[in-house]
């Protein structure tokens, strides 16, 4: 553990965190509108004439979507993992979620290990039927569905960034209700019960939206692997285990760690984009790595 | 205390699925009193403990706190009347010692918020009483199981609850703990506080409960004072195996202590040919 933790989460421990986090946030899509395969100048694109402004049509048209769509897509992701959902895309997300709540449920419960069980075959069953389309689909649309399945956060309208960030600021505020029952629940079910808790409706809100938030992400940008594991983690040991700080910090962090990614994913290597799914497992593999030898080492407790 | 019984359970039954579990218990505590839970293993005490804290709804008969069954009382609601101590806490995360115990006040908020300057100093107080407010700065990972056995017994007192109920608090203790946790039990009842107390150590059951329940295969052997209940008849046919009973003479309190099997054999042998008894006399 970094020096010493406060005792307890305070009013300004909570504002201080996330003010640094937010400010992190704001100089890393600063940085990130001005990289890329065409240097832009930030005066001229600002406030350079209108005619025939190159800087401000590949700041305004191509960076500035790019980069706000990451960050929604990197604040959704960091947060609900944080809540164990796994992933399924939009369209299917209903269904998935439906399926794997039932599946997880053993009489009208939902039982930790049963849910992650049915999550993983449910998840196997959707990629072979994955793989069956990419079969039959034609060449482009096997290029097309690569990319998706990597994750790409290319060519993005304003549309579609508005109405993730409506899921998301929604989902977050949502959830922020919650977040005491959540720091409860970690105790199990029964003792988050006898302190006033409605188990059964917490998790169930948890769940819904969690998976709705990952469901509205992949949909606009693909299957991006590791956000989710690595951000929750780090935030986990940064900041501490309280959710109501954990949870608006995870946002925040996951946010700026996938517009960091996209921007190497973009400019790495020059014209030329790679997946930035490629880019976060990159950084995910040897950490999910990491992760597993150093719980094995402390043993499960 | 008032004439209204704190605690009343009548007619309870339950059923895990087609196994029955409890079968019609019917017992009333009366305010500011320690019952002891005793029994066989499998007779089901836990259970007893989690249908009275409402975790579990009963299939038949129903409990009663303060005359109101519990059944109508918001989960909340039963969070500010009843304080748990299970016999053993995961602590799957790092949270300090002090956010374990303002947990204790969940009953006491609603929605998203801060702890105010009254949960704290009810945290405080409770963490003062169990004698562990030196470890609030501590990760609750870090401590060891007395220590952290008395973290969750302040994060019950921060409920401010009327009624405690403990399943096997010592469990996990040395001798040392254990008496210091039901010596601070005994100091709660001073205070007017409830306590239902499963254990299986049946000298702590003798040496601190007013009265204790004797459980046999989910139904009620027995309910009296510890003197009347845990004769050497009645234990040795409800434990299935005969058992040393005498008076201590410090504490004036029963001592319970297994036998092994060549002196059972003996006893047993006594007890067919009565002419040479002594020492574990039969009531």
């Amino acid at each position: 553990m970094p020096g010493t933790p406060d005792a307890f989460l305070t009013r300004t421990r909570f504002v201080r965190v996330l003010s640094a986090l937010a400010l992190l946030l704001v100089a890393a899509m600063l940085g990130s509108a001005l990289v890329g395969a065409e240097p832009i100048h930030l005066g001229r694109a600002l406030f350079g004439g209108a005619a025939d402004n190159l800087d401000r049509v590949i700041l305004l048209r191509i960076r500035l979507p790019r980069v706000l769509l990451a960050v929604l897509v990197g604040g959704a992701g960091g947060m609900a993992s944080l809540l164990l959902v796994p992933a399924g895309a939009f369209a299917g997300a209903l269904l998935a979620m439906g399926l794997v709540y039932r599946l997880g449920s053993v009489h009208g419960r939902l039982q930790p290990y049963m849910f992650l069980l049915a999550g993983v075959v449910t998840n196997a069953f959707a990629g072979a039927l994955i793989m069956t389309l990419n079969a039959v689909a034609d060449f482009f649309q096997a290029q097309g569905i690569l990319f998706w399945l990597l994750g790409s956060l290319q060519t993005q309208s304003y549309g579609l960034v508005a109405a993730s960030a409506v899921y998301l600021v929604i989902g977050v505020l949502w959830l922020m209700r919650h977040t005491r029952a959540f720091n409860v629940l970690t105790l199990g079910e029964e003792g988050a019960a006898q302190l006033g808790i409605d188990v059964a409706q917490t998790r169930r809100s948890a769940f819904v939206v969690s998976s709705l938030l990952v469901g509205a992400s992949v949909s606009v940008s693909g299957m991006i692997g590791f956000v989710g594991l690595i951000v929750p983690h780090v935030t986990r040991l940064l900041i501490g285990p309280d959710y109501r700080l954990l949870l608006p910090a995870a946002v925040l962090t996951g946010a700026t760690f996938l517009l960091l990614a996209d921007t190497v994913a973009r400019s790495a290597f020059g014209a030329t984009e790679i997946p930035v799914g490629v880019v976060t497992a990159l950084c995910g593999g040897p950490f999910f790595i990491y992760l597993l030898r150093r719980e094995g080492g402390r043993g499960v407790e | 205390m008032s004439s209204e019984p704190l605690i009343a359970l009548r007619g309870v039954g339950f059923s895990y699925g087609a196994a029955p579990v409890l079968r019609d218990i019917t017992c009333q505590i009366a305010g500011g009193e320690l019952v002891g839970i005793i029994g066989p293993n499998g007779s089901g005490k836990s259970t007893l403990l989690k249908i009275v804290s409402a975790y579990l709804s009963p299939n038949a008969g129903e409990v009663r706190i303060a005359g109101e069954a519990v059944a109508r009382f918001s989960r909340a609601a039963l969070g500010r009347w009843i304080g748990v101590v299970p016999q053993e806490t995961a602590v799957t995360f790092p949270f300090t010692v002090m956010e374990m115990v303002l947990f204790g006040r969940t009953p006491h908020l609603r929605g998203f918020g801060f702890e105010g300057a009254a949960d704290l100093a009810a945290a405080r107080r409770a963490l003062e009483r169990t004698d562990a407010l030196h470890l609030a700065a501590r990760r609750i990972t870090t401590l060891s199981g007395g220590e952290r056995q008395r973290v969750i017994l302040a994060r019950a007192l921060a409920q401010e609850p009327r009624i405690l109920l403990l399943d096997e608090p010592a469990a996990f203790l040395d001798i040392r703990h254990a008496v210091d946790m039901y010596d601070l039990l005994r100091d709660l009842l001073a205070d007017g506080m409830t306590i239902m107390s499963v254990l299986h150590d049946l000298n702590l059951a003798a040496l601190y409960c007013d009265r204790v329940v004797l459980l046999d295969r989910g139904a009620i052997a027995q309910v009296g004072t510890p003197a009347e209940v845990m004769t050497y008849a009645t234990l040795t046919a409800v434990y299935g195996t005969e058992v040393y009973v005498a008076m201590n003479d410090i504490t004036g309190a029963l001592n319970v202590l297994p036998l092994s099997r060549p002196h059972r054999e003996r006893l047993r042998a006594q007890f067919r040919h009565p002419e040479s008894t002594d020492g574990n006399s039969s009531p």
